[in-house]
């Protein structure tokens, strides 16, 4: 089986890249590379999976995309935008970011306050906000929620409250941290569903072979900071040679073919 | 995982659970400032705002309790102020107990103290357990406190939620890894506690993040839009005219 171990060619169109990392390096303060030379394009309305063993650097490569590490290395853009301080604050109001544990992005007293929290800071007006709220909430299958305190949520019901406060501002681009992580199977599947809806560019960075089959039309497996496979999810995702090589199985729906 | 919360959850039951945060917190300011005006000498207004307190705490029925647990996590700080200060305020002395001088003026001043601490510590944990954590927090904001108070408060509110059950955690590691056997109890609280700080520190960092990933840059708009509109209910009015009427007539 062939596997792209490089990023496709981009087609000549007249919209920039989503995303485009030339030679992205980051070398953390205690001296470990996370990053090595990560070049890749993704194009407006992929999804893709984001692969690898623990340490492989997905989750820098992820923060990255949101202005909250610097490369080290190397450049980035964003819709068009390059990654640096000065284009932070509108990178963000493109880029949503879910991050891995819910209590890390629910911080504020009530769901309303923390689905608010990003229009109020990236521009939209307090007349708005409401809609905006009502609209996110509505869309996450949460309309009755925006007085609960997240405190008293589940944590399926936290998950999607979190995915809440990054589409009540419209990104363009969605990002995401183990989004199946503490999820029971009924609320994965909610999620996958939720997920499958939105139109936006999706990176998705999981350990959950399955969901990425679900989910991504294409899979970019990473170790050891580098890009070590980028091809079509049903093609990456079945290369079982690979995948044990990298410290990964194959989706489950699929060992009971290769038994 | 559903936390146990540190206020009230349930819907609104009694008058107090229905007033406005704001009513409330500028009741118990009021009473505060009336009950620091007291002197030792004046036992019948003491009693009287003893039996006020007592008869709000009892015509909150399904929070009496959590109300009187509250009051008890603030006993040992005053007791601890109470007891120390008739050693260390001049005047004559009653009592030598070896090198330490119990003084008649230091006697005074931890009874007024005593006083004054329980009517007021006992008003706040009314206030504290008839409201919700997120009402609280409204009325602490729209009642134009500075936005860094209130965001911190917010914060440690939301987040005791979170770090108390992660030390129930590392409690129960360390149990199940003791298999019954007890180290020193302070030298294993403090480890707990510092790898509890740790934990936090990470948590703080990652909040941090997950700010700034929204567009945070040093500003908190705050949207009014689920506002109610600011009144002095008649309830609220009548309870602030007779404290302050008590403290003239009394």
């Amino acid at each position: 089986m062939t596997v792209a171990t490089t990023a496709p060619p981009i087609k000549t169109t007249a919209a920039p890249p989503a995303v485009r990392l030339q030679g992205l390096t980051h070398r953390y303060p205690d001296g470990i590379e996370a990053l090595r030379g990560v070049t890749l394009d993704v194009r407006a309305g992929e999804r893709i999976a984001l692969v690898g063993p623990n340490g492989a650097g997905k989750t820098t490569l992820l923060r990255h995309l949101n202005g909250l590490l610097q490369p080290t290395h190397g450049r980035g853009w964003v819709a068009g935008l390059e990654l640096v301080p000065a284009n932070y604050a509108e990178i963000r109001r493109r880029v949503g970011f879910v991050f891995q544990d819910p209590d890390d992005q629910l911080f504020c007293p009530t769901v309303f306050e923390d689905v608010a929290f990003g229009p109020l800071h990236l521009g939209v007006t307090h007349a708005e906000i409401d809609e905006c709220v009502a609209a996110a909430l509505a869309t996450v299958g949460l309309p009755d929620f925006a007085r609960r305190v997240p405190q008293r949520l589940s944590a399926g019901e936290k998950r999607l409250v979190a995915l809440a406060t990054v589409l009540s501002y419209g990104p363009d681009l969605l990002v995401f941290d183990e989004p199946s992580a503490a999820l029971d199977p009924q609320n994965r599947r909610r999620l996958i569903r939720l997920l499958t809806r939105l139109d936006s560019t999706q990176i998705v960075a999981t350990h959950d072979l399955d969901l990425a089959w679900d989910l991504c039309d294409r899979a970019i497996l990473l170790a050891g900071g580098t890009v070590r496979a980028d091809g079509p999810t049903h093609t990456v995702l079945a290369d079982q040679s690979l995948l044990e090589h990298h410290g990964l199985e194959l989706p489950l729906r699929l060992q009971g073919h290769s038994a | 995982m559903h936390e146990k919360s540190l206020t009230r959850t349930a819907a609104p039951l009694t008058l107090l659970e229905q007033l406005d945060a704001r009513v409330k917190i500028v009741c118990a300011l009021s009473w505060a400032i009336c009950v620091v005006t007291i002197r030792r000498t004046d036992l019948p207004l003491v009693a009287t705002y003893a039996a006020l307190l007592a008869a709000l705490l009892v015509s909150q029925r399904r929070s009496v309790g959590q109300c009187l647990r509250r009051f008890a996590t603030a006993l040992p700080a005053i007791a601890m102020l109470v007891v120390l200060l008739p050693f260390f305020k001049e005047g004559t002395v009653l009592w030598q107990l070896g090198p330490l001088e119990v003084t008649r003026e230091g006697l005074y001043a931890a009874q007024r103290l005593a006083t004054c601490a329980a009517l007021c510590v006992g008003v706040l944990a009314l206030v504290w357990v008839t409201t919700p954590e997120a009402e609280l927090i409204a009325g602490l904001r729209r009642l134009g406190l500075p936005a860094l108070f209130v965001g911190v408060l917010a914060f440690m509110l939301r987040y005791l939620h979170v770090l108390r059950p992660e030390l129930h955690r590392l409690w129960d590691a360390r149990a199940a890894r003791t298999i019954g056997r007890r180290r020193p109890p302070f030298r294993s609280a403090t480890n707990l506690l510092g790898a509890l700080a740790l934990r936090a520190h990470g948590r703080a960092e990652r909040v941090a993040d997950a700010m700034a990933a929204r567009g945070y840059a040093g500003q908190w708009p705050v949207s009014h839009a689920h506002d109610p509109p600011a009144r002095a209910t008649l309830a609220a009015v009548l309870f602030v005219s007779v404290v302050v009427l008590l403290r003239i007539l009394l």
